[in-house]
């Protein structure tokens, strides 16, 4: 009896042992993901970093742009769907609206991704890049950041020519890695522009990559930061400080065509910064609302849009090109009809064109503004001619060299409508003027098209989007 | 074989009576006696008669005859007992009468042994709380899976189903939610090996219970306190169900069985949807009511060549009644060193809509073997292969998915033909992925909802289990047992998608597309136990010491093609110009130490300790320990209780605590790491996510207090239970605000706690018991309530498709919604509440003007602008959305060869949010349902829940902007199931014919629901993936099924 107990407490000690464990067999790590300690003890885990909070802002980028252009007064959105940015468009975009959270998250994914890329490069010590590299990257991610803020301030706030103390967005200027930073304060547009200015100063553009025969224009560069920088100064009436960054902007060249920059590869030397599109990443741009296969999403607007105007649609315009008209419409010249779309964007089911932000045509026209704005009128001129002269080579009907005053200015205001339509700059160029969004009715007065102010600067609730209805809840510093 | 059976059992009598006769002393009494069943009359055979206090006794032999002799001193009390009836005692005054005993059968299975972790034991010597429902409850119930079988049967367990789309799995909450973010569905333990819950496959929704043939199944029993689940540690806070599968033991001749049945099913709800002209007009009268232009009018109804006006019915064409085919087939038998019960299972099941169908073999195999007396050897296994197929991709979060087939089906538009004149399906000119437009001006981005269903769209999951156990049982002394058990649980799910470029169905622009891929779980288990039992005169002991150790594997890769290179060969196989792919690994593993003490001194005090430590990979900190101590008292022993034995039988009072743990989190919910992917063709590095290095077990405290009481003869017995249980450190995804950019705006970590509490009653009467017709009825209620003690941010699920909270002092996912009042009757405008800052609420209306200045606030007149904007209307805590109170009413019938049973299923004190309601009257172009049509605002006066009817107007009747008009009762009483079959008798047979039995039976499932829901089914619960926090929102989910079968069982 008793050798039968031990041999059964054996047999027992046996069994557990052999299927007892150490620790190793609790331990699993994920496979095919990595820890932010590896990715930072290597050369390409770092620059696959810096990747990565640039995939992170192209999907801010491309989305920035379809906002920009259904905010604007020279499309129409007739979709109707929520989740086409219809409420985008009739400025009615509240904390429960389908397109807000989308927007706003991919906002705060860059600007965190670029927060916390730089302060390891900040504070890891023994890293095996160079410290050129080292800065080259510092300085992309905060370029990053502030193009995201940029962005964000742009439909969240009121705009600064209007109120540069209106109130904007959440602003975390550090790295956010674990729980308890829900309560953010909400920055003035004004601190937001000042913020972006002082990342974006003369040094730290110096770190990026200057203009070289095989310039790389899906990368931050100086450029590019000097775009975003003109951009912001623009918008602070900084008429001087833009042309200074315009005017620091080297190398590039206009196209033969607009069109070139829609074609393989999607790039020329035009191009300061793109959102790029790949065989295996397809469909970074806005051609699902704006091509006809998307269906009637946005459309011409061919009762007062920018095409309407006959200086604009002229036959010898190259860029008439992108129009598409329905082959049972009248079109554009005739009766109003829907049915008109603009297709720089022309290739829908391969989805291979990148998203343009800044080209050199801005570049140009930034500095025309500029120029005009502290009345240097024939500068402004010049450059507004090397612009459009690039697409109607021949038979314009207006002289622009011959240009002054208010007639100049309506001139490069209207040019940006016309050269950068489907591009997301009208709408963003509405609101750092501080103007009123002007859409069409469906009614006439004698030969016009009638128009109503669907938002003005001064009523928030329609100029600016609220703060996601997710945000209002869990961020408790936001008084509303 | 009969014949040999009965002989064999005579003599097995004889001899015992004879040994029982040689044992027994000197001889002054001699007592005859009889033992019958006390409702057939039948003689009973095998009875052991006993003399209480002594050795001496007898067996009844097959006349039911007893003969007894001793020298005691009278009187005497003679004990009766026979397996499968109730124990009596006799009191004997005088031995010169021959006695009578009339045995009882035991009809409420007190002595029956159930299956608790690790072993069985005695219900009647229970301490802990577990509901059992044995095969007979099951037979009128034909459904494809075990979960869905549990629905109203089981006290304590309420089941939900929130949908009718294939593959899809009902919810399961046993005693309350558990947890917040952790999924809470129970452990299932299959044989006792842990079966996967988890669904896998990516193209359709996969219920892994359902390859698991019901035919196979014994028992289930339902552990849910934790002196009863605590044995299963960290996996049992949401409750263990054990499932046991036939084994052929007991069945001396071998037995061959086949089973057919034959339903159909069709939605048990639908609304009419708008007819062409009641579209058209609708729509244009929200044109002219936003200013539009008589002349203009954007709708307008079209004639086919006939010259007649086209309307069509997207539901009738959508919707259909399937047909399901059940095949099964089993052999099963024993002797006295082998079982086995082989079986092999079929079916076909249509869905209710014309997409949908559902495919299943199933096989199992199981059989033990005793080796000798020291070896028992045992393999249980089984293979289930299905085929889960559907073209609706509105699952989970893309309820508003234009793919979504219930939706398109009620939105796409009346005033269109189904198919253009070529035959093909009609589509837009101009965007020929999308319906076309009719006569009506309006472009739609809508599919055409037949095109999507029968143009070649397929999702479809091929599922491949085998689940596997070998085991060895050593006993090398008296009452130890050795165990040792091997499982494997391995799934390999195909998952495919297609859309083919078919005009009107989406995909036609990007030339077709497709994904294949498969995800493979594999699971082993290896668990070895000791086992001792030992009795010391009334003292009996039992003591478990095991320890276990499993480990999982998760494999999965997807390849996506794009653009056929030829679009007529259209296949997911085909030359695609593009290609992409992905794919992932996991692994996780588990280590347990198990132990259990049970103790009784005579059956009548009862106590048992459970422990066991986890380890698991998942987690931070890994090790976590688990224990439940549990006694009760059977008062009905004792000698106060004799006065009222007469109408007691069996009381027995009963007390547990405990605490089990609950990890179901993702499998490395501790680690922070990003993923790998691309940018412009370079590797590129994101985060997948902040997580929460320390992140440790969630705990739950149990407390369950109760008695079990046996009443009227054994005819009622009644079972009370209070619990209440207490979660902590719950594993729960904190709400991250967006702007502070962490991925997924939520971290997983330990915080909050959640508590339920409440009783469940369960009630189980023999009510007619005589010769010919039996009632049995079991009644069960249990009321929960669910509470968030603890919790640091509020959990907020806000969009289109989901309105919940879930926030300190309330029960978990609240409805979270912006208040209305209804519709103004004065202006048909809906009245919006806005909060003030004392608490009150002044009411403005919302009116929305299209392309005349969109969505607004307004005063009650309708014309002046509001003070307050949008912005200020906020939405609110609007009601509860789990059921306070469940149960179900269950009754069998016996009437000469008939048998019947009727089972009712009920549940209540919940809310639900008919979004439905709100999307089937919208303003936009969609269609909606003849009710709005019916009722929708019209004039000054009107009383409706359709606010005026305005041009592209999404607001108003809650499309975006979900509102508090919507919430209505959840409570309904369901005829859950109902059949009724019959037995031929066969013994008057020929025996040429072989038939052993013959049943014909026919069944309903989902007969009719009494509810005030005018939604489908207040069962729905479109966000099923995450019911715990997102839960009663019915929104573009197929509504749920009726069932009608009829079937045969046949054995030899």
């Amino acid at each position: 009896m008793k050798r039968n107990i031990y041999t059964s407490l054996a047999s027992i000690a046996l069994a557990i042992a052999s299927t007892s464990c150490g620790d190793d067999f609790l331990d699993k790590n994920p496979p095919l993901s990595v820890t932010e300690d590896d990715l930072y003890a290597t050369e390409s885990g770092i620059e696959g970093v810096y990747n990565g909070i640039l995939s992170r802002f192209r999907s801010l980028g491309v989305e920035a742009v379809i906002i920009a252009d259904n905010r604007s007064d020279d499309f129409v959105n007739y979709g109707m769907n929520t989740y086409y940015y219809s409420e985008v468009y009739n400025m009615n975009v509240g904390a429960a609206s389908v397109v807000n959270p989308g927007y706003f998250q991919s906002g705060y994914l860059a600007v965190n991704a670029a927060n916390i890329l730089k302060e390891n490069l900040e504070n890891r010590s023994n890293l095996p890049i160079s410290d050129e590299v080292r800065k080259e990257y510092i300085s992309g991610a905060l370029f990053i950041r502030d193009f995201a803020w940029y962005y964000l301030a742009q439909v969240y706030s009121q705009p600064y020519a209007y109120d540069p103390n209106a109130l904007a967005i959440p602003i975390h200027t550090e790295a956010i890695n674990g729980p308890g930073y829900n309560n953010a304060e909400l920055w003035t547009i004004g601190q937001i522009y000042d913020q972006i200015l002082s990342d974006l100063s003369d040094e730290n553009i110096a770190a990026l990559p200057a203009y070289t025969s095989k310039f790389d224009p899906t990368r931050p560069s100086q450029a590019a930061a000097l775009m975003l920088r003109q951009r912001i100064n623009m918008a602070k009436l900084d008429w001087n400080a833009a042309i200074a960054d315009g005017e620091s902007i080297l190398g590039f060249t206009l196209s033969n065509s607009v069109a070139d920059m829609f074609d393989a590869p999607y790039y020329t030397n035009e191009n300061i910064f793109s959102l790029p599109s790949t065989n295996t990443e397809r469909g970074h741009n806005p051609i699902f609302y704006f091509n006809h296969e998307g269906g009637y999403i946005d459309t011409l607007n061919t009762r007062t849009g920018i095409l309407t105007n006959p200086a604009y649609h002229l036959a010898s315009d190259s860029r008439t090109a992108f129009i598409r008209q329905d082959p049972n419409s009248i079109g554009i010249d005739g009766q109003p009809n829907k049915d008109v779309w603009y297709e720089k964007y022309d290739e829908y089911s391969v989805r291979l064109e990148w998203t343009h932000l800044f080209r050199y045509a801005e570049t140009l026209l930034n500095l025309a503004e500029s120029y005009y704005n502290v009345g240097n009128e024939s500068k402004a001129a010049e450059l507004l001619n090397t612009v459009r002269s690039r697409s109607i080579p021949s038979g314009d009907i207006i002289d622009v060299l011959s240009l002054t005053g208010d007639e100049l200015r309506e001139a490069i205001y209207n040019e940006r409508r016309a050269e950068f339509l489907g591009e997301g700059l009208r709408g963003y160029d509405i609101s750092r003027r501080a103007e009123d969004y002007v859409y069409p009715l469906s009614t006439k007065t004698g030969d016009a098209w009638n128009t109503k102010v669907v938002a003005t600067p001064s009523d928030r609730s329609t100029y600016a989007w609220a703060l996601p209805e997710y945000e209002l809840q869990v961020n408790k510093s936001i008084n509303n | 074989m009969r014949k040999t059976l009965e002989q064999l059992s005579k003599l097995w009598t004889l001899l015992i009576v004879i040994v029982f006769a040689q044992s027994a002393s000197a001889q002054n009494w001699q007592l005859q006696g009889k033992v019958s069943d006390s409702r057939t009359q039948e003689p009973l055979i095998g009875a052991t008669v006993a003399v209480e206090g002594t050795t001496q006794g007898t067996l009844s032999d097959f006349d039911g005859n007893f003969q007894l002799t001793g020298s005691n001193i009278l009187p005497i009390n003679i004990n009766v007992t026979l397996v499968g009836y109730l124990p009596t005692t006799i009191v004997i005054y005088d031995t010169e009468e021959p006695i009578e005993v009339s045995l009882t059968e035991d009809l409420l299975k007190l002595s029956e042994v159930v299956v608790v972790g690790y072993g069985t034991q005695k219900r009647s010597n229970l301490t802990a709380s577990l509901a059992s429902v044995s095969a007979d409850k099951l037979q009128g119930i034909s459904v494809s899976s075990v979960d869905n079988m549990l629905e109203g049967l089981a006290s304590g367990v309420m089941v939900s189903t929130p949908g009718s789309q294939v593959g899809q799995a009902p919810i399961v909450n046993i005693r309350g939610v558990a947890s917040i973010s952790s999924s809470t569905t129970p452990l299932y333990v299959v044989d006792g090996i842990p079966v996967n819950n988890n669904d896998i496959a990516s193209s359709t929704d996969y219920n892994p219970l359902s390859d698991i043939n019901p035919a196979d199944i014994k028992s289930i029993d339902v552990l849910k306190d934790a002196a009863a689940t605590a044995l299963y540690g960290s996996r049992a806070a949401a409750g263990v169900i054990l499932i046991t599968t036939n084994s052929g033991a007991g069945q001396t001749k071998s037995k061959v069985t086949y089973d057919y049945n034959f339903g159909l099913s069709k939605a048990t709800n639908l609304f009419e949807p708008m007819n062409a002209e009641q579209y058209t007009d609708i729509k244009n009268e929200g044109w002219l009511n936003n200013g539009g232009s008589p002349t203009a009018l954007p709708y307008a109804t079209m004639t086919d060549k006939n010259g007649k006006t086209v309307s069509t019915n997207w539901v009738d064409l959508i919707f259909r009644t399937g047909a399901t085919h059940n095949h099964n087939l089993n052999f099963q038998g024993s002797n006295e060193k082998l079982t086995y019960y082989i079986s092999a299972g079929l079916t076909k099941q249509e869905g209710i809509t014309i997409d949908a169908g559902y495919d299943r073999f199933t096989f199992r195999a199981n059989t033990t073997y005793e080796v000798n007396k020291y070896i028992n050897l045992g393999f249980n296994s089984s293979y289930a292969w299905s085929k889960i197929r559907t073209s609706d991709s509105s699952r989970g979060g893309s309820l508003s998915s234009i793919g979504g087939l219930t939706r398109l089906a009620y939105v796409d538009l009346p005033n269109v033909p189904a198919y253009a004149e070529d035959g093909s399906f009609y589509a837009s000119e101009v965007s020929p992925g999308n319906l076309g437009k009719g006569n009506n001006s309006v472009e739609v981005f809508y599919y055409n909802v037949l095109a999507v269903a029968k143009g070649g769209h397929y999702n479809e999951s091929k599922t491949n289990r085998i689940l596997a156990s070998p085991y060895a049982e050593i006993k090398p002394l008296k009452g130890l047992t050795l165990k040792t058990q091997y499982g494997i649980d391995w799934t390999i799910v195909q998952n495919e998608s297609f859309s083919p470029p078919v005009k009107g169905s989406g995909t036609y622009s990007n030339g077709g597309s497709s994904s294949v891929g498969t995800t493979s779980l594999k699971t082993w288990t290896w668990t070895n136990t000791a086992d001792y039992k030992l009795t010391i005169e009334k003292n009996n002991i039992n003591v478990l010491l095991g320890v276990e150790a499993s480990e999982s594997e998760r494999h999965g890769w997807s390849r996506s093609g794009t653009q056929l290179s030829d679009a007529d060969i259209a296949y997911v196989e085909a030359n695609y110009i593009t290609y992409g792919g992905s794919g992932n690994i996991s692994e996780s593993s588990l280590f347990s130490y198990i132990s259990r003490l049970t103790y009784d001194y005579d059956g009548k005090y009862l106590f048992t300790a459970n422990w066991r430590r986890d380890g698991l990979s998942k987690l931070g900190k890994k090790w976590g320990n688990f224990w439940g101590l549990s006694a009760a008292w059977r008062l009905s022993d004792e000698n106060f209780f004799k006065p009222l034995r007469s109408f007691i039988d069996d009381f027995k009072v009963k007390a547990s605590y405990g605490i089990v743990g609950n990890a179901n989190v993702g499998w490395y919910a501790s680690k922070t790491t990003y993923g790998t992917s691309t940018f412009n063709g370079q590797t590129s590095y994101n985060s997948s996510g902040v997580n929460d290095p320390n992140l440790g077990w969630e705990q739950t405290g149990t407390t369950d207090v109760g008695f079990t009481a046996a009443l009227l003869k054994h005819r009622l017995s009644v079972d009370v239970d209070f619990f209440k249980s207490k979660s902590k450190d719950l594993i729960l995804d904190s709400s991250q605000a967006y702007s502070t950019g962490i991925v997924g705006a939520s971290i997983s970590t330990n915080l909050g706690k959640v508590e339920n509490k409440g009783i469940e009653i369960g009630l189980n009467a023999a009510i007619i018991n005589k010769k010919r017709f039996k009632w049995n009825s079991t009644f069960n209620i249990s009321f929960v309530k669910n509470k968030v003690v603890e919790l640091d941010d509020d959990i907020v699920s806000l969009s289109s498709i989901k309105a919940n909270i879930t926030t300190e002092g309330y029960s978990m996912g609240q409805l979270y919604v912006y208040p209305t009042a209804g519709v103004d009757p004065q202006t048909g405008r809906r009245i919006v509440k806005i909060k003030q800052a004392d608490g009150s609420y002044v009411n403005q209306l919302l009116i929305y003007k299209n392309g005349n200045g969109g969505l607004g606030l307004y005063d009650l007149d309708g014309e002046t602008k509001s003070i307050y904007s949008i912005s200020d209307w906020k939405p609110e805590i609007a009601g509860n959305t789990k059921p306070t109170v469940y149960g179900g009413w269950n009754n069998t019938f016996k009437f000469l060869g008939f048998d019947a049973s009727v089972n009712f299923h009920f549940s209540g004190g919940n809310k639900i949010l008919n979004a439905m309601k709100a999307t089937l009257s919208d303003g936009r172009m969609w269609s909606g349902t003849e009710d709005y049509y019916k009722n929708v605002w019209r004039k000054p006066g009107d009383k409706s829940d359709y606010a005026k009817t305005s041009y592209n107007d999404s607001y108003s009747n809650g499309t975006s902007y979900l509102n508090s008009d919507l919430i209505e009762n959840g409570t309904f009483v369901r005829l859950q199931s109902a059949s009724v079959g019959y037995t031929f008798n066969t013994k008057k047979w020929p025996t040429a014919l072989g038939i052993s039995s013959l049943r014909i039976y026919a069944q309903a499932h989902n007969l009719f629901t009494i509810t005030s829901y005018s939604g489908f089914d207040p069962e729905i619960n479109s966000h099923a993936e995450s019911a715990n926090l997102n839960s009663g929102i019915d929104l573009n989910t197929t509504p749920l099924s009726r069932t009608f079968t009829i079937g045969a069982t046949l054995s030899l």
